[in-house]
């Protein structure tokens, strides 16, 4: 077992390099410099040239990496060219209101989708099914961003509703539960979004898994036997469909992140997703890079919790999948 | 030896064709898309405009006898548009399948037929990349290698084949414990004979689901970096960046002539490929059963 | 001529100066017309459709959005009214010296600083002197160099710039080496930073001090009481403003998305916004369904195509001509701004002073058939029949046209364009950019053959930096900002003409000469100056925006109560 575990920290530390090193010579080829937008006509091209040699840009590509790398270590993920503030704090800022918006709706998605999955995989081929199946279906076929774009246009355009954008009333000095209703108000429509969204995709995953045990020979024996269908589901259904449905969770947590980046423009949500989406109109490479890595850190420990989660749950099996290399 | 693995696969093609046949849904969805495409291959002949010709006099009109789904915000007609639109969006949805199907088969092969090293290193690539968040990638890679449809496709080609890539070795690590696999070798076939011989056409049903629904993904995935600014680049249409140029409430409430055509292509296209992938699941997967 | 000019300087002064004290006698009445019971809202919400990196020290800012904001918070010597003129801010009146080489302020003496200290002619020199500073790390000492000893500073061989020179507590007097007109509005309009806070933090640490831009002391009519990174800014009227205390109580600047402004109008949740991109469909549903207002005023900014001179079939006057004749650029005013806006054809705002005389210009209208003329007179034409001109060597009119992705409006006149050059033969490819990234080819690497870009002018209609040859660059990677590399004896020498004076008669002729030279040489495409526009609820008062300055009267600024 920890054995196991340490290997797969190992491999996790192997992924996060490989990332690392594919993100930083991305984003170092990237075309223009920082300095276009901050001088004017009549800047001496001396300065241009003595800032870029005080940033480093000058060095030989190896050796900016290592440096770079042994500051990441360090947690200094360097200044924002832009905002001049310390890129891990812009990033703890915005971070906060992205795990506000898709923490959420990560938490709403996998209630929706495990319900609907679970009862649409027990109740195959009814009306149920083939109705849930085909809004599933239908919610993954419009691009998200026209969906939200929609959305605003009913309900906050025409109807008035809900406030289009934003994460709380500019002006407002709302405290206490005043602000925690007002915030809860500008979720609405993004939080809907991408809850929507993603328990589509969920649901189809979960529907698949849990039909595969539902046809197993053991669950037709249980059902003949004339088990509940709750204490069905729930004992053997669910408890077998664990390690896929834990593995599937932390498959969408990425999908999730990188969803939210089209959700955050839309809905002008302060996260992390439309930091890196102004940090590349605005070449802020520090930014760009330190989001990049920090999301790929999330992810690839997103995926080794789910591993141990996997292990714990059903120790024998998955550790013998994972040697047999069933990641 | 290699007849008697080819009866029962034969057998199996038989029946899931008849499956896929019986699949009403599925059927249909394979109809309208085969119409779809038609209609987007004969788009020269069908269309009175040309794609990229502006006519200034003739903003914003709402349909008429001259221009059946009226014309957009520079005047051009939209009906030529969806034309032209559907054949690069489709064009994209299925290059990026087949950079996946090809990337991900091969490797995911060599990976689980060899293992060791080869494996390793393929699965750690592999992993790398999904550990990835698209958008956030893909506006990096197309900040550097600037926008364009083939760029794109190969973007998202490259981002994920990954996916097919382990739905491909799982099954080649299955099938190779199998015994006539080791017979094959006992035989002296070499490895690349097995992998052709054996192994591909065995992985082939996953392998098609996955890829018809890899190619509704391209399509969706296209739409979305149209809107980041990053899709296919004008004067090309694609339903991507019609619908991305709708994105004004005023556009969105006067002007629906630009937006629910590219809006209802996109979403039938996608619920097409998709209920046609499920069809294809439904008559491959010998586990399940009506 | 110069006598004359001090004349309306003076004039100005004096008149500005009894407005000024208008200005504050208005300020006391509307506070106790607002105290009896008129309905006003004590917040006015400010939308901006761009991120605010929150840069507040008008010295290191470099995004607009951020000198927006810095113009609220640290007030600058003199202000610019919404006719152009300069009115009299943080000094109460000045002088200039006789031979136009000595400026005198006075400051008004009652302006503190957010933190009570009183603002003084140290903090003045202060702020020019940490802009001479060798380490400054801000862009703007070119300007400024022309103050006496402002080099010397720069070099690192003085303490202190003689030509800075402070009188007493509230007097200060600037000297020159010579005239240099642009130095003038940008000494006058740059923002006073408080000597008690900045003199402590080395020059060259400016811009790293995020702590001190996000609780900045100016003493401007309002103070920032919370930045919230990428949502809003949240300011209160600075009670003890020296103009005396703004009119409504809270000012705050929301960042909002340019697809969702209708919505925000409809939910309330915001006020006064930049609307220059909307269509008159949109602007028709503000101004009829939801009681808002929509001033259009010109713009600071003209868009253009650039040609690149540098390469030799672009050398060919017949070519850029003909260029020009095949867009009809009123129709794209007419159909894609929709009419607000006005094409230009010499580098000058059609709203300054220096706009262009038309009658030495030469105008370019919409004229295919000419165009296709010139073309065949040198040479070329399709020969191949493949809808492309080309000339007998084989040359073929195929190029790139790089375009930056910053709007709706930008993409669609590219089409237009497009489709206008493929009517006389010549073939375009079009190529989006990040706008950072386009300037950078344009700027640095000079590799396009034609591209689009904003030219956006500062107060002083200067255009030394664009169309001077010095100002010219051919090695890749070394900056150019005469993009397009145009060089002209007879230009270079009416710029620094005007650049020479300060008698704006003289300077407008020198200009209006330059502007008939480049119009007649064709050397880059001007297309048009869209107007700006800006949407506010129906009965605000005091809010005049105006082409270079928006918030220059914010603290007048009501708006009603719905």
């Amino acid at each position: 077992m920890w054995k196991y575990l340490l290997k797969r920290i190992g491999i996790s530390v192997v992924i996060l390099v490989i990332v690392s090193i594919v993100i930083f010579v991305l984003i170092r080829m990237q075309p223009g410099n920082p300095f276009v937008g901050m001088v004017s006509a009549d800047t001496d091209p001396d300065y241009i040239e003595k800032r870029m040699e005080e940033l480093g840009y000058n060095a030989p590509l190896p050796e900016q990496y290592v440096k770079w790398l042994g500051r990441t270590l360090k947690l200094d993920l360097g200044y924002s060219l832009q905002y001049k503030l310390p890129v891990a704090e812009l990033i703890l800022g915005r971070m906060k209101n992205t795990l506000l918006l898709s923490g959420t709706a990560f938490v709403l998605s996998s209630f929706i989708a495990a319900a609907a999955g679970v009862y649409t995989a027990y109740k195959r081929k009814s009306i149920f099914d083939h109705v849930i199946t085909l809004i599933s279906f239908v919610m993954v076929s419009v691009p998200t961003f026209f969906s939200a774009l929609l959305l605003i246009k009913i309900l906050s355009f025409d109807l008035g509703l809900l406030p289009p954008s934003g994460i709380v009333t500019s002006g407002s000095s709302y405290v206490g539960l005043e602000r925690i209703k007002d915030t809860l108000v500008h979720m609405v429509l993004p939080v809907g979004i991408l809850t929507i969204v993603q328990s589509a995709s969920m649901m189809r995953y979960i529907r698949a898994s849990m039909s595969d045990i539902f046809t197993q020979d053991y669950m037709r024996m249980a059902k003949a036997k004339g088990m509940k269908a709750g204490r069905l589901i729930w004992v053997h259904g669910f408890r077998n469909a664990w390690t896929a449905v834990i593995t599937l969770f932390a498959m969408q947590f990425p999908s999730l992140l990188s969803g939210a980046v089209l959700t955050e423009t839309v809905f002008v949500w302060p996260g992390i997703g439309r930091l890196n989406y102004d940090a590349i109109l605005s070449q802020d490479y520090p930014v760009i890079m330190g989001v990049t890595i920090f999301m790929a850190v999330i992810i690839v420990g997103m995926n080794l919790l789910a591993d141990v989660l996997c292990a714990v749950a059903n120790p024998r099996i998955s550790v013998f999948r994972k040697e047999a290399g069933t990641v | 030896m290699k007849k008697d693995q080819n009866k029962p696969l034969e057998k199996s093609e038989h029946i899931a064709l008849y499956k896929f046949i019986h699949n009403k849904t599925a059927v249909i969805s394979a109809v309208i898309l085969f119409l779809l495409a038609a209609v987007s291959v004969l788009a020269p002949v069908l269309a009175s405009y040309g794609f990229d010709t502006t006519d200034l006099m003739n903003v914003r009109k709402a349909p008429g006898s001259l221009h059946i789904l009226g014309t957009d915000s520079v005047g051009r007609d939209v009906f030529t548009r969806i034309l032209y639109g559907g054949r690069v969006s489709i064009l994209v949805g299925i290059s990026a399948m087949l950079i996946q199907l090809f990337l991900g088969t091969l490797l995911g092969i060599a990976a689980g037929y060899y293992s060791g090293i080869l494996d390793m290193i393929f699965s750690r690539i592999a992993d790398a990349i999904m550990c990835f968040p698209f958008f956030v990638i893909a506006m990096s890679v197309v900040a550097v290698i600037g926008p364009g449809t083939f760029k794109l496709v190969f973007v998202i080609g490259f981002l994920m084949w990954p996916k097919l890539f382990r739905i491909v070795r799982t099954e080649v690590m299955e099938l190779k414990e199998n015994d006539y696999i080791a017979a094959a070798k006992a035989m002296g076939m070499s490895s690349g004979e097995i992998m052709i011989k054996h192994l591909l056409p065995n992985v082939m049903s996953p392998v098609l689901v996955s890829s018809t629904l890899s190619v509704a993904q391209g399509i969706i995935l296209e739409a979305s970096l149209s809107f980041l600014g990053l899709g296919v680049q004008p004067p090309l249409a694609s339903w991507g960046n019609m619908l991305s140029d709708a994105q004004s409430m005023s556009v969105l409430a006067n002007n629906w002539w630009m937006w629910v055509p590219p809006g209802i292509m996109v979403a039938l296209t996608v619920l097409a490929i998709n209920f046609v992938g499920e069809g294809l699941r439904d008559a491959l997967d010998p586990k399940v059963r009506g | 001529m110069k006598r004359k000019l001090i004349g309306i300087l003076l004039c100005a002064a004096m008149v500005c100066g009894l407005a000024g004290c208008g200005k504050s006698g208005e300020t006391k009445e509307g506070e106790t017309a607002g105290e009896s019971g008129a309905a006003k809202k004590d917040t006015i919400v400010c939308g901006i459709a761009d991120n605010v990196p929150g840069i507040f020290n008008p010295l290191v800012a470099t995004k607009t959005t951020d000198q927006d904001i810095n113009k609220i918070i640290y007030p600058s010597l003199l202000e610019i009214t919404d006719t152009g003129d300069f009115q009299p801010y943080l000094a109460e009146s000045y002088e200039v010296s006789e031979d136009n080489l000595k400026m005198t302020f006075h400051l008004q003496k009652e302006a503190k600083w957010h933190d009570g200290e009183p603002v003084t002619a140290e903090d003045v020199a202060f702020t020019f002197e940490s802009i001479f500073d060798g380490s400054f790390t801000g862009t703007s000492y070119e300007k400024v160099s022309s103050i006496t000893g402002a080099k010397d500073k720069h070099e690192g061989n003085a303490e202190k710039a003689e030509g800075i020179k402070i009188i007493d507590e509230h007097t200060i007097e600037f000297t020159f080496d010579q005239v240099y007109a642009p130095a003038f509005a940008d000494i006058v309009t740059r923002g006073i930073i408080p000597e008690h806070i900045w003199g402590s933090i080395p020059v060259a640490e400016f811009e790293n001090q995020a702590e001190l831009f996000k609780k900045p002391v100016g003493c401007g009519p309002y103070k920032v009481d919370e930045y919230v990174e990428g949502q809003h800014i949240n300011m209160t009227a600075n009670e003890d403003f020296f103009l005396g205390r703004p009119k409504t109580e809270k000012f705050v600047i929301k960042i909002v998305s340019p697809d969702s402004i209708l919505a925000e109008y409809q939910n309330g949740t915001i006020d006064i916004v930049s609307v220059r991109d909307l269509t008159s469909d949109d602007l028709t549903t503000l101004t009829d369904t939801l009681g808002v207002e929509v001033v259009n005023f010109p713009n600071n900014v003209y868009r253009y195509i650039g040609i690149n001179m540098r390469k030799e079939v672009f050398q060919d006057k017949n070519l850029r001509e003909a260029l020009i004749y095949a867009i009809n650029r009123e129709q794209i005013v007419e159909s894609i701004l929709e009419g607000k806006g006005v094409t230009v054809e010499a580098p000058f705002l059609p709203a300054g002073w220096a706009k262009a005389d038309e009658s030495k210009l030469t105008v370019r209208s919409y004229d295919p058939e000419k165009a296709k003329a010139l073309l065949k007179e040198s040479g070329y034409e399709d020969r191949d029949g493949d809808g492309i001109a080309e000339n007998a060597d084989g040359v073929k009119l195929s190029f790139t046209y790089k375009i930056p992705s910053d709007s709706q409006i930008t993409e669609q006149v590219a089409l237009v364009v497009q489709q206008s050059f493929k009517e006389i033969g010549v073939n375009v490819e079009l190529k989006t950019f990040e706008y950072q990234a386009l300037a950078t080819e344009a700027i640095f690497n000079h590799d396009f053959d034609f591209y689009t870009l904003n030219c956006q002018f500062g107060l002083d209609p200067d255009i030394k930096s664009w169309w001077h040859s010095s100002s010219a660059q051919d090695e890749p990677g070394v900056p150019s900002w005469n993009f397009d590399s145009f060089k002209n004896e007879e230009v270079d020498k009416l710029i620094d003409q005007a650049n020479a004076t300060l008698d704006q008669d003289e300077r407008k002729t020198a200009y209006n000469d330059a502007a008939a030279v480049i119009s007649e040489e064709a050397p880059m495409i001007f297309l048009y100056v869209q107007d700006n526009a800006y949407a506010y609820p129906e009965g605000t008062e005091g809010f005049s925006p105006y082409t270079f300055n928006v918030f220059y009267n914010v603290y007048n600024w009501t708006v009603p109560q719905k």
